[in-house]
């Protein structure tokens, strides 16, 4: 376990694995999403109660699980990094943060649309997206704050304090802002209550959610490759690598 | 004899900072101006009509409290570590995050401590009733506490970036909103009669979770941001 | 169903049809720049090995 973990934090030996397993990734991803797709669109039944709209679902629901899942992948690697001085898991939180901040984009996004025909207005100030709105907030911090470093050495660790500050932090955030509304006047989401649903209509829920955690897998790989490239800059396996791919 | 001496040392910051802050009185006195210019413009805003600011009136006073301490965050440890004081602290073996807790209670009794005792004032001129006060300062008093802390990380990570105080902005702002809902729930609940117990409870959990990782963070922020 | 009735999916197709855009439009984009990134990574890595052997 110790000797596979070392292997794995050695920056040569992560690239070839990010290069050798991001095709299996995307391409998996890829046809997992479609697939999904599909399901949602046409071959789940209507909703009861939603007709047609609750479609949004299937790309709204992973997007917002995925949103919370990366920033917890982020702040695990950021902290994995201060601890042990791993650089390559500084290298893996800094890759984390764009493609959660997209994530968190989509399922506002979303989610302002499916507001649109459920609630008739674009945005309402409902504790779910609200503490989404604050996710993204968290996110663009993030990132705001590793640019403002030249120094990358200096940029992982500071980032990674506030990751871990963030992370402490999210489960504060969040159950505030549910406890926000309902401290003095009744609940306004149970609207969007949902009931137990079909396996007809789950299924494609929780195949989306595979594929967009593949497909996370996969752009990880990339920016996971180039950050290391970015920070060994003159380490000898470079010539190899560089050459070859 | 090792805990009496950390004691002392704590002190010693804390006078010396309060020094400072009786020589740079303008200084100090600034966030508080810029915290009743704010409350100021509201009415302006929106409406001169007691009856609309009442109703709004908790909201205007616990944003403009926290636009007020992020302020007063720029200065907390910016001068310490361009003189290199910091460097020597860090670098002194004293325990650190003792030494920059020690910092941010100044900075409260500084900047918290007096916008505590400045709100039945700003309350008033929005409409409140009386018996709200001692809910207000009560909110404010814990609060500012936890703002100062949380801002005491954002501050301590930002130090070493040019121009950083947008960016402390953006960093603590999203950090500090739990305070904000609590503190401004609370009052509201006040002026409508109803109880405050949980809020405030909640708010004073809120002070003593980040009072007592808040030091570990600033310290371990502040290494990074002092090693050159 | 006729693919018009698909389409439509009842008063709804602007709004899912819109949600599903932007999600595709979305991962198409966060993929494309980390390749992007990345190809940028490797050509200034290989420029450096050059110069490098060019070099001394």
């Amino acid at each position: 376990m110790w000797l596979w973990f070392h292997k794995l934090s050695s920056p040569p030996y992560a690239y070839r694995m990010a290069t050798l397993l991001r095709p299996w990734f995307f391409w998996t991803a890829l046809a997992l999403i479609v697939f999904a797709a599909y399901g949602g669109l046409v071959l789940a039944p209507p909703d009861y109660q939603q007709k047609d709209a609750f479609r949004i679902i299937y790309v709204h629901a992973p997007a917002a699980i995925m949103s919370l899942q990366v920033y917890v992948v982020m702040a695990i690697a950021a902290a994995v990094g201060v601890i042990w001085r791993i650089k390559l898991a500084h290298a893996v939180a800094a890759a984390c943060a764009p493609v959660g901040a997209a994530f968190t984009v989509v399922a506002l996004a979303t989610g302002s649309i499916y507001g649109k025909p459920m609630w008739g207005t674009w945005w309402e100030w409902d504790p779910r997206i609200t503490s989404e709105l604050i996710q993204l907030f968290l996110y663009l911090g993030y990132m705001a704050l590793r640019a403002s470093f030249d120094d990358t050495q200096r940029a992982d660790r500071a980032s990674a304090i506030l990751a871990i500050v963030g992370v402490v932090n999210v489960p504060i955030v969040k159950y505030s802002v549910v406890w926000w509304n309902s401290l003095h006047q009744a609940p306004t989401i149970s609207k969007i209550g949902k009931p137990s649903i079909e396996l007809s209509m789950a299924w494609p829920l929780y195949t989306m959610l595979l594929g967009f955690m593949l497909y996370f897998a996969a752009v990880l790989c990339d920016r996971v490759r180039s950050e290391i490239l970015r920070r060994e800059r003159n380490a000898n396996w470079l010539v190899e690598t560089v050459k070859t791919s | 004899m090792q805990s009496s001496g950390l004691g002392a040392l704590v002190r010693l910051v804390i006078v010396r900072d309060l020094r400072l802050a009786v020589r740079h009185w303008d200084q100090v006195i600034q966030p508080l101006i810029f915290f009743a210019i704010i409350t100021t413009l509201f009415p302006l805003a929106i409406s001169p009509a007691l009856d609309e600011l009442r109703r709004i009136a908790p909201g205007i006073v616990w944003v403009a409290a926290m636009l007020a301490s992020l302020l007063a965050l720029e200065s907390l440890f910016r001068p310490d570590v361009e003189d290199g004081t910091m460097e020597q602290w860090v670098l002194s073996g004293q325990p650190l995050s003792l030494l920059l807790l020690a910092k941010v209670v100044t900075h409260w009794l500084l900047t918290g401590l007096p916008l505590v005792l400045m709100s039945p004032l700003v309350g008033t001129a929005l409409g409140m009733p009386q018996s709200v006060w001692p809910t207000l300062m009560a909110t404010l008093a814990l609060g500012t506490g936890s703002l100062s802390m949380l801002g005491g990380v954002g501050a301590a990570l930002t130090v070493a970036v040019r121009r950083g105080s947008v960016l402390l902005a953006l960093l603590v702002l999203p950090l500090e909103m739990p305070v904000l809902i609590f503190g401004a729930r609370a009052v509201d609940l006040a002026m409508q009669g109803e109880p405050v117990a949980g809020p405030l409870n909640l708010l004073a959990a809120l002070l003593l979770f980040f009072a007592s990782l808040g030091p570990f963070a600033m310290a371990a922020a502040m290494r990074v941001s002092v090693e050159s | 169903m006729s693919l018009r009735e698909f389409i439509a999916m009842g008063p709804y197709g602007g709004y899912i049809w819109g949600c599903y855009g932007v999600t595709v439009a979305m991962l198409i984009f966060s993929a494309w720049s980390a390749r992007r990134s990345l190809r940028e990574q490797i050509g200034a890595a290989r420029r450096r090995l050059e110069m490098q052997k060019e070099g001394p």
